[in-house]
């Protein structure tokens, strides 16, 4: 109901325009063109069909939103850094391996979802049957944590994923830990020297400047 | 006679408005439609994204709103039509601000598609909002009367 609704107050709105500044006739005029013009453009258009394929019916939908095609819980960042410690827990790195590298929460798996590889690469993250994932993005441009999300479906681990919520940028501003380096933990804790590859890594406790 | 034909103009800097707003408005709407009408699928998902209308409509409304902002927008540039083609664009982005507003609030994180997939993308935020809402401004100039009033 709230896309007619929508749509139904668009329609009255520009009607009601119309109608006050004389314009009624031309503006029909151009909104019929423009239908039809979008029609013909549809019913031509090879790669595009009259509709879209239905999302299918999965548990990331949220309960009475089931005309939402793509939606992931969101986790806050205190809620996800109480998770930090569970080895059930996934973290997944949706930004680009650049962005990892220079800096990511502790343990988090990097899968660029801008990336073909990354996308591909999904299949070989390591998820506990009954573990839990979170995904996260820059937080600013990227819908991308999201879309791991919904890939993470086909994998039936939907209910136990999660999108972190304002993705990195947030995750520092908490000054929550993060870790540099091209390995889960980190082959350089921020701030501190680089420790030797006998020694565990610690995570940092000092926060990085978030990208993007 | 209209309203807009009964405001009194100052036939110096009021047409110029004019000319800057038909411009802008329509340039850019122009712009917009064309390089999302380039990948429509593209276009289909950005507005999946929105996660504010129903699967049915993604691709009807990936061909048709493109269609809209070109033609409403060669409206205003050519002058053919132009109030008619600025009152559709006006309400247009009166509808984008809803839609950025309600996806504001909504927290959620994705890129506006506001020129398909080709140009670079904007996210959704406070920004895009006041963006358009100088777009509004520009669009309100378009249809500005472009003679003076008759003594």
């Amino acid at each position: 109901m709230y896309p007619l609704f929508l749509l139904t107050m668009l329609t009255l709105l520009t009607l009601g325009l119309a109608q006050r500044f004389g314009q009624l006739r031309d503006t029909t005029l151009v909104i019929a063109a423009s239908l039809v013009s979008g029609v013909v453009f549809l019913a031509a258009h090879p790669a595009l069909g009259w509709l879209a394929e239905q999302p299918e019916e999965g548990s990331c939908g949220l309960e009475g939103e089931d005309d939402l095609a793509i939606r992931v819980e969101r986790i806050s960042v205190a809620a996800a850094q109480a998770l930090l410690a569970d080895e059930t827990v996934t973290f997944v790195d949706a930004r680009s391996s650049g962005d990892y590298t220079s800096a990511h929460i502790p343990g988090a798996v990097s899968l660029p979802a801008s990336d073909a590889a990354g996308i591909l690469e999904i299949q070989s993250v390591p998820i506990l049957p009954d573990g839990q994932v979170v995904t996260y993005c820059d937080g600013g441009t990227c819908e991308q944590s999201e879309y791991l999300g919904v890939l993470l479906r086909d994998r039936e681990v939907c209910k136990q994923v999660f999108v972190l919520e304002g993705g990195w940028a947030a995750w520092v501003d908490a000054s929550a830990p993060t870790v540099s380096g091209e390995d889960q933990d980190g082959s350089i804790s921020i701030g501190t020297a680089s420790p030797s590859p006998s020694e565990p890594c610690e995570p940092s406790e000092s926060p990085t400047e978030a990208r993007g | 006679m209209s309203e807009l034909e009964s405001i009194p103009t100052d036939p110096t800097w009021m047409r110029a408005a004019g000319w800057l707003g038909r411009l802008v408005a329509g340039g850019v709407f122009v712009y917009a439609g064309v390089h999302k009408l380039l990948d429509p699928a593209a276009f289909a998902q950005d507005i999946a994204n929105y996660q504010a209308f129903p699967w049915w409509t993604w691709n009807l409304a990936a061909a048709v709103v493109p269609m809209v902002e070109i033609l409403a927008g060669l409206a205003v540039l050519t002058g053919f039509k132009r109030r008619a083609g600025a009152i559709v664009l006006g309400s247009l982005t009166i509808a984008f601000l809803g839609l950025i507003a309600s996806v504001i609030f909504r927290g959620i994180d994705l890129d506006c598609g506001c020129f398909g997939e080709v140009a670079e993308a904007s996210a959704v935020g406070w920004p895009l909002f006041f963006r358009d809402l100088g777009l509004l401004a520009a669009i309100l100039a378009a249809a500005l009367p472009t003679e003076p009033r008759r003594a």
